[in-house]
């Protein structure tokens, strides 16, 4: 169970099970993503930021003189931009006090802004290119899209600073080496071969699974079957966590990146 | 009785079996996973405890590099007495206890020779933690175990993987060999 103080002072709780995540990487585009990730986190910032803001006297007025000055559609994007900038602002502080965390933060804002203009001109493109968008490879990319961006605004937030986010940018760009994917060297990074091997099993049953609860719920299916089949896979599971997991002495928590959110 | 009592019973008894089969896996798993390469004690442990139960003998608590002094094979050949050995180099006095409590779960020794050289050895907690390895980390899961474990690791800071040695050697799935399945401890 885990909840939050919604902004009229009422805990809003989540049972147990209620997810946290939901498969944020399926999403299709940059809005969905953050209505997928870190929900709570996401829903404090829209009760206590977001919408105190939309519906201040100053969001008011300004929206009605842009709707007046730009027209229905672009004078909403323009109002819409104080709350969303700001709610961007607060989130990446809210990762630290680092211009990084500020730079990330509005890298998101200025996307989900970019996203609003362009939808409308994207939904006319697609139109007149008469291309499919109700199949599987336009969702894919998509998919593929939003990831993308994300990974660019992970630089950010990863780097120690700006500059360093900028020389990873570029040499992620240049001298890409496609050749240390097959001649081996890609072990000398810090996973030899067994551990790659590992990594990619356990991202495929991550995927298998993820995909799974796309469309069901998978414990509820998994309790429909029968008692072996149901014992052999949570032990198979169980023991893959144990043996494979990463904990015990010589692991250090703290070098993840994320222990200090 | 009621039904939702016979439920809960059902789930209960559901329960303490899929614990009790979960345990039995990890034992095993833990078996599995301990380093064969460190030294020959683990398969010291394993060939004594293959020997028969209720068997008369002697039982050696005693160093390797005393072997001049008591060795087995001459004890047997010359006083036809059958002795095994379990111990490890360096074997810290206040293990001996439950050293032959284990040994005295399965056998009958009549003798025990047990080194003493170590008597008077106040070990820092480095070479503790070695022979506590190497002691504890090859005996099988048992109250003596535990209670070696409890009484040599006071004060140290990650105790929890020396009670449950898989915390430390899980990461070993890398190096198993044939040894790893073939040895029973």
């Amino acid at each position: 169970m885990y909840g939050y103080r919604d902004r009229n002072g009422k805990t809003v709780w989540h049972p147990s099970g209620t997810e946290l995540f939901l498969r944020p990487y399926f999403s299709k585009t940059m809005p969905e993503f953050w209505r997928r990730w870190h929900v709570t986190l996401g829903n404090w910032f829209k009760d206590y930021v977001f919408y105190p803001i939309s519906i201040s006297k100053f969001s008011l007025d300004l929206n009605k003189k842009a709707r007046k000055r730009f027209g229905n559609e672009f004078g909403r994007i323009v109002s819409s931009a104080i709350p969303i900038l700001a709610v961007w602002l607060l989130t990446g502080i809210w990762h630290g006090p680092d211009w990084k965390y500020v730079t990330w933060g509005l890298f998101h804002g200025i996307l989900i802004m970019l996203s609003m203009i362009f939808t409308p001109y994207n939904e006319k493109l697609v139109q007149k290119l008469h291309i499919k968008t109700e199949c599987f490879s336009f969702r894919l990319f998509q998919m593929g899209r939003t990831f993308l961006l994300c990974c660019l605004g992970r630089v950010f937030f990863r780097a120690d600073d700006f500059a360093s986010a900028i020389g990873i940018l570029k040499r992620a760009c240049t001298g890409i080496g496609w050749y240390r994917l097959a001649n081996g060297r890609i072990y000398n990074y810090g996973l030899n071969k067994a551990n790659m091997t590992v990594v990619i099993v356990a991202m495929l049953v991550l995927l298998t699974v993820s995909i799974l609860q796309e469309k069901m719920d998978v414990l509820e299916a998994l309790k429909k079957q029968n008692l072996v089949f149901r014992w052999v896979l949570i032990y198979a599971l169980l023991l893959a966590v144990v043996i494979f997991g990463m904990y015990g002495p010589g692991y250090d928590p703290s070098a993840f990146i994320y222990e200090k959110f | 009785m009621a039904d939702e009592d016979k439920k809960q019973i059902k789930y209960i008894f559901g329960t303490a079996v899929f614990l009790a089969i979960a345990n039995v896996l990890l034992t095993l798993t833990t078996y599995v996973m301990r380093p064969t390469d460190k030294d020959f004690f683990r398969a010291r442990v394993a060939g004594f405890l293959c020997r028969r139960q209720g068997q008369p003998g002697c039982g050696r608590l005693w160093e390797q590099c005393t072997l001049p002094l008591s060795e087995q094979s001459v004890a047997w050949k010359q006083q036809g007495i059958t002795s095994y050995g379990i111990a490890t180099a360096a074997q810290p006095v206040y293990v001996i206890p439950s050293l032959i409590d284990e040994v005295e779960k399965t056998q009958s020794p009549q003798l025990y020779i047990i080194e003493t050289r170590r008597f008077t050895d106040t070990d820092n907690e480095v070479i503790k933690e070695n022979r506590l390895r190497q002691i504890a980390d090859n005996m099988k899961v048992s109250w003596n175990r535990f209670k070696i474990v409890t009484e040599l690791t006071e004060g140290f800071e990650d105790r929890l993987s020396y009670g449950f040695d898989l915390i430390k050697y899980h990461g070993n799935w890398e190096n198993l060999t044939e040894e790893s399945w073939g040895i029973s401890v």
